[in-house]
């Protein structure tokens, strides 16, 4: 359980974090979706005692995280993709790290076989791709045997063969009963991996709530109609709460209507339906709309944050 | 998926019996800082040129000072405890890199930040890291210069050499050894506070070899303050841990009057200001 109230860090005159408040569960995968720049690093890295809040706390298992006598049996972090002195190999890194909580090589050689960095621990992490980077930054993670996890943009960069096992990882920890809390800039991920999501953008909290009401709380379902009546449909439809966008000719598109209400509609006013299709919005598209405006950095260099830009 | 780096973890975890659930103690800090210390190249190349240096240095020197003894028919009694400590000139270098690299590299490479999270009490981790080099720099500095005792033994002319049985040989050699370890440490507090190799490692020679040079040729020009400041610089107050009286008095650079006590302590005193500045900034500063 990660607990976090009125969190924030203010670098000289910008601020990073403003003020947030959450939980991550135990036993969920929480998703911590926002743009770059929104604050997501900073965040975590205020969870482990990296960073120093400004105002605010955020506790552990209902502590400081400094102040736990243990905290690698308490939470596994991978923050960066190399935290590591690239002049020590896989398994020396790990074995030092494990040291520091009493944990032996017995440890180090299961968590290594665990992520399959076999082939190359006695190597030198200097020579190291990304993808086995992340390997051993998860295989730290897994030293102490944590049953929360922090993952900061784990699939970032990585080859599709590393974002699938990251994917697997993930999803086998999460099954085995653990809390693991990621964050990623791509909503196409947490749509896979997390149950729960936190939607931050410029420092603040924009929503959060399991990841099916989150994009439904924010775009709401549409209904795609195909008639030959499209435009006595789209009459008769009219009302308080609902808008209607003709796509083309013979097509409507509905919201704030179902579908069983729009077909029942038709079907008394005797207006043919060829189509009839509830078109529920992506992540994609919640999170386009929940950032527009929130959004660090953006192509455009304008003022007004664009669609494009929280897509960058 | 059936590469040899595509491991199914689900295949092969079963999450292991909860292992003995240790905590973070000063001890296992210290084993920690042993394993991180030992596992990095730099580390033995810095120790072993270390050691090669200080026993080259007493080479030349004492091979030297036999040639001079057996042209001019000067005798040199005395001067064998300066022939075993003079490597320190060379071997200062090579740990004020190694005691940079400690702290500045777990800096420039992220390695601090899997650190401190391991062990988020950092006056503890800064601690058990400066335990460690302090402790192998100080061996380190005794094993060199009994090498250098052992292959200066029959180069020396007779009378010259120095006797393992008085107590004020082994005070010259564990003065060596405190010298070269308080030098590291120095510059580990350095690296700690600059967080960058190039910097700390620039700024501790800068200390140990430019300031002194400074203030001599100050002195040499008749002012006579520069000589009192130069007592108490870092180096040349600490080179007192591995002067005797006699013959070496003339062979030291400064013309330093400290007892070797006294010197020893104004050297620590840095040190403890530079630890001192090292930990509050450490604690405070974001990783």
């Amino acid at each position: 359980m990660i607990e976090a109230e009125n969190l924030s860090k203010r670098y000289g005159a910008k601020v990073a974090v403003n003020g947030i408040s959450f939980r991550v569960e135990p036993g969920t995968v929480t998703g911590f979706l926002g743009p770059n720049g929104a604050g997501k690093s900073t965040t975590m890295r205020m969870i482990v005692g990296l960073d120093a809040p400004t105002s605010g706390r955020v506790t552990v298992n209902g502590k400081s995280y400094a102040d736990h006598a243990a905290p690698l049996h308490e939470v596994g972090a991978l923050l960066e993709a190399k935290a590591v002195h690239t002049g020590r190999s896989a398994r020396n890194h790990l074995r030092a790290l494990a040291a520091t909580h009493g944990m032996g090589d017995t440890r180090v050689d299961e968590v290594v076989e665990m992520t399959g960095l076999g082939a190359v621990a006695s190597k030198r992490v200097g020579g190291f791709s990304l993808g086995m980077g992340q390997r051993l930054g998860i295989a730290a993670a897994m030293l102490g045997d944590p049953r929360t996890l922090i993952l900061d943009e784990p699939v970032n960069g990585l080859d599709p063969e590393g974002v699938k096992w990251v994917r697997t990882m993930v999803r086998y920890l999460a099954d085995d009963g653990r809390t693991v809390f990621l964050s990623s800039h791509l909503m196409s991920e947490m749509a896979i991996t997390a149950d729960h999501l936190i939607v931050i953008g410029r420092g603040s909290i924009i929503t959060s709530g399991p990841v099916q009401d989150v994009i439904d709380a924010t775009s709401g379902t549409s209904v795609t109609v195909r008639s030959p009546g499209a435009s006595q449909l789209a009459e008769l439809l009219a009302g308080a709460g609902v808008s209607i966008t003709a796509a083309e000719p013979g097509v409507i598109t509905v919201r704030g209507l179902d579908a069983a209400t729009i077909g029942e509609t038709a079907a008394r006013n005797g207006v043919a339906l060829h189509e009839l299709t509830p078109v529920r919005a992506s992540l994609e598209e919640a999170f386009m709309t929940l950032t527009a405006g929130e959004v660090e950095y953006h192509s455009g260099g304008t003022e007004s944050a664009t669609q494009d830009g929280a897509a960058a | 998926m059936s590469t040899t780096t595509a491991t199914n973890p689900s295949a092969k975890v079963a999450t292991p019996a909860p292992a003995a659930r240790g905590r973070v103690t000063f001890l296992h800090l210290l084993r920690s800082e042993w394993i991180k210390l030992v596992t990095l190249r730099s580390t033995g190349w810095t120790l072993g040129l270390t050691l090669l240096g200080m026993v080259g240095v007493s080479v030349i020197f004492a091979a030297s000072a036999s040639a001079f003894a057996s042209d001019t028919g000067i005798p040199l009694d005395g001067i064998g405890a300066s022939a075993i400590t003079f490597g320190y000139f060379i071997g200062q270098i090579t740990v004020a890199v190694l005691g940079a690299l400690a702290i500045s590299g777990e800096y420039s490479t992220g390695m601090i930040r899997s650190t401190m999270a391991a062990a988020p009490r950092r006056l503890d981790v800064v601690a058990a890291k400066a335990t460690v080099i302090g402790v192998v720099v100080f061996v380190t500095g005794i094993l060199g210069t009994l090498l250098s005792y052992l292959v200066t033994l029959p180069l020396l002319p007779d009378g010259a050499g120095v006797s393992l049985g008085e107590g004020e040989t082994w005070r010259v050699i564990a003065g060596t050894g405190a010298y070269l370890a308080l030098i590291a440490l120095l510059s580990f507090g350095i690296g700690a506070i600059v967080r960058n190799s190039a910097g700390a490692i620039s700024a501790v020679l800068g200390v140990l070899l430019m300031l002194p040079l400074v203030f001599q040729i100050l002195s040499g020009f008749g002012q006579d303050w520069a000589t009192d400041v130069m007592t108490y610089l870092p180096g040349v107050a600490g080179e007192r841990l591995m002067t005797v009286a006699g013959a070496s008095e003339a062979m030291s650079t400064g013309m330093s009057t400290l007892s070797p006590t006294v010197g020893g302590l104004v050297l620590a005193g840095y040190v403890a200001v530079v630890l001192g500045i090292a930990l509050t900034l450490v604690k405070k500063r974001d990783v």
